[in-house]
């Protein structure tokens, strides 16, 4: 990490008490049948109690892996994990899973994407609720049940009792997702990691979960890592954003400066596309080209095959993460051109491409 | 290579293989398959070139050079050595029965997959009312044990006059087409409610073709991985009712009657007569399971993503 | 609940009729039957030959025979009225409402053309040795296959799962019959370890099932349990080989399965201790689609050993198909056929029920 980040990290920490999780240089590679794949590069984020930091991206970025790992839910054979993760000033990385068992759950919970395939399909919602009470809290059976009633209710469940005796199927989605987030609360922990929580839910019933989980977590203190791909989403809930690109963090800040006005070009682009019902009839802005999978990540800046900034520099060398006035980091050397407007576009605005088949028959 | 330009051929390069070629570069890729199919490739090659090779044809009873009771046993002029009594060359009859055991088998197994086939996709296509009937009929079939039904059965017809071969293969088909029939309805009822069926409905495509060029590709999945156990769930029934005596009869030899013959003079100490064709039985077995096994694998891969 | 059993029991009760039906059209096609008897001897008359049709009511057309053979029509009237006991109820019902006595319906198998016994006490007399021998098999080889399947599949990849799975695989593939013959050619042959056939020793005691034989068991209770355990141990053993292969990786994929599903992901998320993970969530789902299994082995206790007692010369159902089979012995294989279709219909419905008590999302 360079000395410029180091002082960065240390003036936040040094503003309030230590942080909560401590993320550092964290590298996840993968061992596949095409050899050892690295999947997550240099990693490096903080996260203090009673705040919401979102990791976002898109799919391949390695943003869920990241998470995963926290509390180590990957693939013991398949997966090789470097770096450092610090919770309550604990190092997590290398514990055995009888160490870990009393953090997960109890110090950290975790909200999956998909509740349906989440919960077990044979138990009651009651019982897995009260089975992580059981676990961590050492209550009783009985009374773990009474609790986890009273669980169903904080997370606005109707009918909480009745609810309890019932299966996951039994419930609509947006029921189910609330269960998942009174689990993820019943184990009392200090932090929670909500991976793609809305992704699978209507749009109406994903502001009433955002909301319900921002409001949970804050009520305790407790600290929301939010994953997902949604800007939307993340406009909402989130006071820190971390964007991650090709298993790169390429950006990180609060998140009203990094939505306003994005300081990497790749967080420009995002922003930009998410289509808006102000230019309505026009063209939809798309970035070109594709993620690059693992085994082909670019020389230099990963996203500079897709940049339109790009330039020879950018490829020469994998740019580090660098603080801007705001307090962000940004990993772009053109940066300071891009905020200015000053910077030379290599290629042409998206929002003016042309959307007709090419002879090689592929429409974008 | 610049950036830009790997990052393109990488692109490139991710563009999809067909469905069956990546089933079948994955199928030749593992053990299972390509030595299977070796070894089933082998005892083909025998049971076509053998008879050739063998000392005498079918129906011929030579005059042994020396007569020994229970036969002699593997020689270098009788590579599987003589069957008892008659002295009659195992290699010989090993061969020869293996055609009508693998004859057998290919013909139960393609009469019965097909038939399955054709009930599975009608009643999955047209569904409703002709579906519930027809998936009756496979009930009342299933309802009935089967190894029970074949005996009476392949006794009633060769009591009604049918050949050994025809009746085997006839019982094997009337009372084998019930399982594929219900997994061919399965996937074209999956199948049905696929997007990509809605949008070439959608599209205007006519029914035939959606059937023809839609559907049946992808049911017919299961339909192959099925086929290499119906030839040797085929094979080994007809090796037993051939043994039971209700199958073919000696005079056309097959691996099962073969068994049924050889048996009394085991406890005697020949067991050649009975261990050649019973291993060409087992090997026959083995090979077509690892085939299936391997063309399960190949055409729906269970790899689980990290 | 009651309503899904009671639709799968009308189901079961309307295959039945089906398998019915389908059975007496292959004994109708089937050459031989009491006119045959007659038909080339020139000493009896035409007259004769129809009165005697008549008296076993063989003029009357098929579908009327059939009602009758059933049990639904009663003999001695025409037309509707046939259809009405002397009790004034439908004569399909049992026989203390209807009045009704003949008729499978009511109990009434027949009686063998080959000895003429009846052959409700043939079967009665066959089942017993079948169902030791399917019995015991089908304890062990089901308590075995959990055993192994649970054990290998917790531990796949591993140098013993894999040692496990290519021996189970090469016998999984075994033809019954010819691993019946290697075993009596290397125990009982080679070795001389075991009898060879059979059920008993005749040399010591009576054949089984008859009143000698109880008679003897009673009086030595132990010299008949050994020998019979003796006769028993190589057909079990042929039995229990090659079931347990099968099944063994059947629980095995479904463990592999188990433990790779999302729920479990969620069950270790949360922290919960390694037996509640593996025994709760990872076995109880795993081994819901086994329930099939249990109720598959049910029919088996009836018909599901007849290679195994044919090679072994084992008195028991199996034998008994063969030998009517043999003889053309209508009556008896009628029978045969109906029961074993009621016990598959019976074991599919006990399937169906484990599945529904299992698994909560089949309760429709």
């Amino acid at each position: 990490m360079s000395a410029v980040k180091k002082s960065a990290v240390k003036k936040r920490a040094s503003a309030s008490t230590a942080p909560l999780l401590t993320v550092e240089d964290l590298a996840i590679s993968f061992r596949t049948s095409r050899g050892i794949l690295k999947v997550v590069d240099g990693v490096s984020f903080d996260l203090d109690a009673g705040e919401c930091l979102a990791i976002v991206g898109e799919s391949g970025s390695g943003k869920t892996v990241s998470a995963m790992a926290i509390i180590s839910l990957l693939s013991r054979k398949q997966a090789i994990i470097e770096g450092s993760i610090k919770f309550k000033g604990r190092e997590l990385v290398g514990l055995s899973e009888d160490e870990l068992r009393p953090i997960r759950g109890g110090g950290i919970g975790v909200i999956f994407q998909e509740p349906l395939s989440a919960l077990n399909p044979v138990i009651t919602i009651g019982e897995q609720i009260a089975e992580v009470i059981v676990a961590h809290r050492k209550l009783a059976w009985k009374e773990a049940h009474k609790l986890a009633i009273g669980y169903l209710e904080q997370v606005e469940i109707s009918q909480p009792d009745q609810r309890a005796k019932q299966y996951p199927h039994q419930l609509s989605g947006g029921m189910r997702q609330r269960a998942m987030i009174a689990m993820a609360l019943s184990g009392e922990p200090s932090m929670i990691i909500a991976d793609e929580p809305t992704t699978a839910l209507d749009v109406t019933i994903q502001a009433q979960v955002l909301d319900l989980l921002r409001r949970t977590t804050t009520e305790r203190g407790a600290a929301l890592l939010l994953i997902t791909h949604d800007l939307g989403v993340v406009a909402e809930t989130a006071d820190r954003i971390a964007v991650m690109y090709a298993g790169q963090i390429v950006e990180t800040g609060k998140a009203a400066n990094v939505l306003r006005e994005p300081a990497s070009p790749y967080t420009r682009d995002l922003v930009t596309s998410i289509p808006s019902f102000a230019a309505r009839g026009k063209k939809l802005n798309t970035i070109t080209g594709m993620v690059p999978s693992p085994d082909a990540f670019p020389n230099g800046c990963r996203f500079a095959p897709r940049c339109r900034y790009a330039i020879t520099a950018c490829t020469t060398a994998v740019p580090p993460l660098e603080p801007l006035n705001d307090g962000r980091l940004v990993r772009c050397i053109r940066t300071k051109q891009v905020l200015d407007g000053t910077a030379t576009e290599k290629r042409k605005a998206p929002v003016a491409k042309k959307s007709r088949p090419t002879k090689k028959g592929v429409t974008r | 290579m610049t950036a830009a330009a790997r990052a393109t051929k990488a692109t490139k390069a991710q563009k999809a293989e067909s469905p069956w070629t990546q089933a079948r570069r994955r199928f030749f890729a593992g053990r299972q398959g390509p030595w299977g199919l070796a070894i089933l490739g082998f005892i083909f090659f025998l049971v076509v070139v053998g008879p050739f090779f063998a000392p005498y044809h079918v129906g011929e009873i030579p005059k042994p050079s020396e007569f020994v009771f229970l036969g002699r046993g593997p020689s270098a002029e009788h590579i599987f050595g003589e069957t008892a009594q008659l002295q009659l060359d195992v290699f010989m009859l090993v061969v020869n029965g293996g055609r009508a055991s693998l004859f057998i088998g290919f013909a139960a197994a393609v009469g019965s997959i097909t038939i399955g086939t054709l009930v599975g996709i009608i009643a999955g296509y047209f569904g409703g009312r002709l579906d519930s009937f027809l998936m009756r009929v496979v009930d009342v079939f299933l309802a009935i044990p089967s190894l029970f039904v074949i005996i009476v059965g392949a006794k009633i017809l060769s009591a009604l006059g049918g050949t050994g071969l025809q009746t085997v293969i006839i019982v094997f088909i009337v009372f084998g087409w019930m399982g594929i029939a219900r997994l061919v309805r399965g996937q074209v009822l999956a199948l049905r409610e696929m997007e990509f069926i809605e949008a070439a409905r959608a599209l205007g495509v006519r029914p035939i073709r959606i059937a023809v060029r839609h559907v049946l590709p992808n049911a017919i999945g299961p339909v192959v991985v099925s086929f290499p156990f119906a030839v040797g769930g085929a094979i080994i029934g007809e090796a037993f009712i051939s043994y039971l005596g209700f199958g073919v009869s000696a005079l056309t030899p097959t691996w099962g009657n073969m068994l049924s013959n050889a048996e009394d003079f085991l406890l005697q100490g020949n067991w050649w007569w009975l261990g050649f064709p019973g291993l060409f039985i087992i090997m026959t077995s083995l090979s077509v399971n690892m085939i299936g096994d391997a063309l399960r694998e190949s055409l729906e891969p269970e790899g689980r993503r990290s | 609940m009651i309503k899904y059993a009671l639709r799968r029991i009308a189901l079961g009760i309307g295959i039945m009729l089906g398998s019915s039906v389908l059975i007496y059209a292959l004994i109708l096609a089937a050459p031989g039957g009491p006119e045959q008897k007659f038909a080339e001897n020139p000493k009896y008359t035409q007259a004769q030959k129809e009165g005697y049709l008549q008296s076993l009511g063989l003029d009357k057309p098929v579908p009327v025979q059939y009602c009758r053979w059933l049990g639904a029509c009663r003999r001695d009237k025409d037309g509707l009225d046939a259809l009405v006991g002397p009790t004034g109820l439908p004569t399909f019902l049992p026989s203390g409402l209807s009045g009704i006595y003949t008729g499978i319906l009511h109990g009434e198998l027949g009686y063998s053309y080959a000895n003429g016994e009846n052959v409700g006490d043939l079967i009665a007399a066959a089942a017993l040795p079948t169902l030791i021998l399917a019995g015991l098999s089908i304890v062990i080889w089901l308590s075995l296959a959990v055993l192994l399947g649970v054990w290998t599949g917790l531990r796949a990849g591993t140098r013993f799962d894999n040692a496990v799975t290519t021996v189970t695989y090469v016998s999984s593939t075994f033809p019954t019959f010819i691993l019946g013959f290697m075993m009596i050619w290397i125990f009982a042959v080679t070795l001389g370890l075991t009898p060879v056939s059979g059920m008993t020793d005749g040399r010591l005691s009576p054949a089984f099932g008859s009143d000698a034989y109880w008679q003897y068991l009673a009086a030595a209770p132990l010299t008949a349990i050994v020998d019979l355990a003796r006769h028993l141990i190589l057909p079990v053993s042929t039995l229990v080989i090659i079931s347990v292969a099968g099944d063994s990786r059947y629980v095995r994929a479904s463990v592999i399965d188990s433990l790779s599903a999302e729920h479990v992901r969620t069950a270790r998320a949360k922290g919960l201790s390694s037996r509640r993970v593996i025994f709760r969530h990872t076995l109880r789902t795993a081994l819901v689609p086994f329930a099939t299994n249990l109720g598959l082995a049910f029919p088996f206790l009836f018909g599901g050993a007849l290679i195994t007692e044919t090679i072994f010369s084992w008195p028991g159902v199996g034998r008994l198909t063969l030998l009517a089979t043999n003889q053309l012995d209508y009556p008896v294989l009628m029978a045969i056929l109906l029961i074993g279709s009621l016990m598959v219909v019976i074991g599919n419905l006990i399937s169906d029920l484990l599945y529904a008590v299992l698994d909560p999302r089949v309760r429709l």
